[in-house]
């Protein structure tokens, strides 16, 4: 079964690109699609659509065979939850701590007030280098110590769906390996993602299938590895 | 275009405009009497917050301007009204019309404009999808600490208005005129009233959920430009300020007329 199904899909036009013309597009376990997208907005719309953070105009979108209703945005909420989303839209809630961001989904399922980060987290967050800034507001962090908290964040989350925008550059190339080396071990476990790269050698190595989005037409292609690119599209 | 289609255009869309904010007004309450069972703790720690942010910190504001108000009433009706109606006068201008109306207009001032900028900010810093996308309800964690917060804060706010406009503007005048004001407070001790206190509190629960409905649905409705959020703090700041009048006007119609 799909886990991810969306069909006859049409989203609305975005700001900087065409949008994205009536498609069809489903994922399943192990699915790791690179995709190529001539305008970087419009890959962030495709983001939105699968996080269901987008309203489609028309079509279905189907959650693990479930159909989800647009119309009652609370039902949507199970589902966001269970997909990590890090892409340059992705933020931190600024008047709360680290410590209150990474420990916040928790707090309000689990109806307490405790902040305490898991050790497993926690180990996270020393390899990222930002454990000694946990207790600091995001607005007074370097740009790449907030992105790293995005990522463990969505790593922490149940994660059925990752959704990655150019993770090369995402956290800086110092932090690369460490953020490439967790992808890897979500990939070994069979979570699927949906990327944009333009980094060849991680293309290559992780992706099974290629989607092209060019000039708002989202089509599967043939992967070709080696070739950084797709089979009939020139990059 | 014609006046007359100019005038139904507006028209048509100030009434959409308002049916809106009734709906969204609805969603939050039903939301409140519901109660959801996740962030219940958040949701009360925001809360709190909110009541510290508006009520706590707007007290040195609205002690001041309670007394200059309170002691110029009545000072200006000592004057005219041969002191045998002035606890009635002081009762049915401060507690009455003034006292929710100016602690509604102070909390608008203060909070209205800050809420319906915080989320406005959240929204175009994608801080709401960020909420969202840890499964958490946008409305239940965002607008239900705050419509409590304020409200809570407005009734507050409007007792300490009443008791520092009624009795410092008293003491006030006492202390520093020879104006005769000597049956003051039994005066007002026999014009206040059961309804009129009742008034005053459906007043302030009144000008709580419209002010919050209004600041955050102006906030949420922002879209991902940053240039949107003054002209959507401005917008309901005035939105704010022309329903809470007509909210004063219609509920002293319904109980006074």
């Amino acid at each position: 079964m799909q886990w991810i199904e969306l069909e006859n899909y049409c989203l609305p036009v975005s700001e900087e690109g065409p949008g994205i013309e009536m498609f069809n597009f489903s994922i399943s376990e192990g699915d790791i699609c690179w995709l190529d997208a001539d305008v970087a907005e419009d890959a962030l719309l495709f983001f939105k659509a699968l996080a269901t953070l987008a309203t489609p105009f028309s079509g279905i979108y189907r959650f693990e065979g479930k159909r989800l209703d647009f119309t009652r945005p609370d039902t949507l909420l199970p589902v966001k939850k269970t997909i990590g989303y890090i892409t340059t839209h992705s933020a931190l809630i600024s008047n709360r701590s680290l410590r209150e961001n990474l420990t916040l989904m928790r707090s309000y399922t689990d109806n307490t007030l405790s902040a305490r980060i898991d050790d497993d987290i926690f180990d996270l967050c020393r390899q990222f280098s930002i454990a000694d800034k946990v207790d600091v507001r995001p607005e007074k962090l370097e740009q790449s110590d907030r992105r790293a908290a995005i990522v463990i964040r969505e790593i922490a989350k149940t994660t059925r769906l990752l959704l990655l925008e150019k993770p090369e550059i995402y956290l800086g190339h110092a932090r690369f390996f460490l953020y490439d080396w967790l992808l890897r071990g979500l990939m070994d476990q069979g979570v699927p993602m949906v990327f944009t790269s333009d980094d060849k050698n991680f293309i290559d190595s992780v992706s099974t299938r290629a989607l092209v989005l060019h000039n708002g037409q989202l089509q599967e292609k043939e992967y070709e590895p080696g070739s950084k690119g797709v089979a009939g599209v020139s990059i | 275009m014609s006046i007359t289609r100019l005038i139904g255009r507006s028209t048509i869309r100030s009434f959409n405009h308002v049916t809106t904010l009734l709906t969204f007004g609805s969603i939050l309450l039903r939301m409140l009497f519901r109660r959801p069972a996740e962030g219940r703790t958040l949701i009360r720690r925001i809360a709190l917050e909110q009541i510290y942010f508006t009520a706590v910190q707007a007290l040195p504001v609205i002690i001041p301007i309670a007394l200059i108000i309170g002691s110029a009433i009545i000072i200006q009706f000592s004057r005219l009204s041969t002191q045998y109606d002035l606890g009635n006068i002081a009762v049915i201008l401060i507690v009455r019309e003034l006292g929710p109306a100016i602690t509604a207009f102070l909390i608008i001032l203060r909070s209205a404009t800050a809420v319906t900028i915080e989320t406005g900010y959240m929204k175009v810093l994608h801080e709401i999808d960020a909420l969202e996308m840890s499964g958490i309800n946008v409305e239940w964690f965002v607008c239900i600490p705050r419509l409590v917060g304020i409200t809570t804060a407005i009734l507050c706010l409007f007792v300490v208005f009443d008791i520092v406009a009624v009795i410092g503007g008293y003491i006030v005048v006492w202390t520093i005129t020879f104006l005769p004001v000597g049956n003051f407070i039994r005066q007002i001790a026999g014009a206040v009233t059961v309804s009129g206190i009742a008034v005053g509190l459906i007043k302030a629960i009144c000008f709580g959920i419209t002010i919050t409905v209004t600041s955050t649905y102006h906030g949420l409705k922002v879209g991902r430009h940053i240039t949107e959020i003054p002209a959507a703090a401005s917008r309901a700041a005035v939105e704010c300020f022309f329903f809470c009048l007509v909210i004063n006007v219609t509920i002293s119609a319904l109980f006074y007329l």
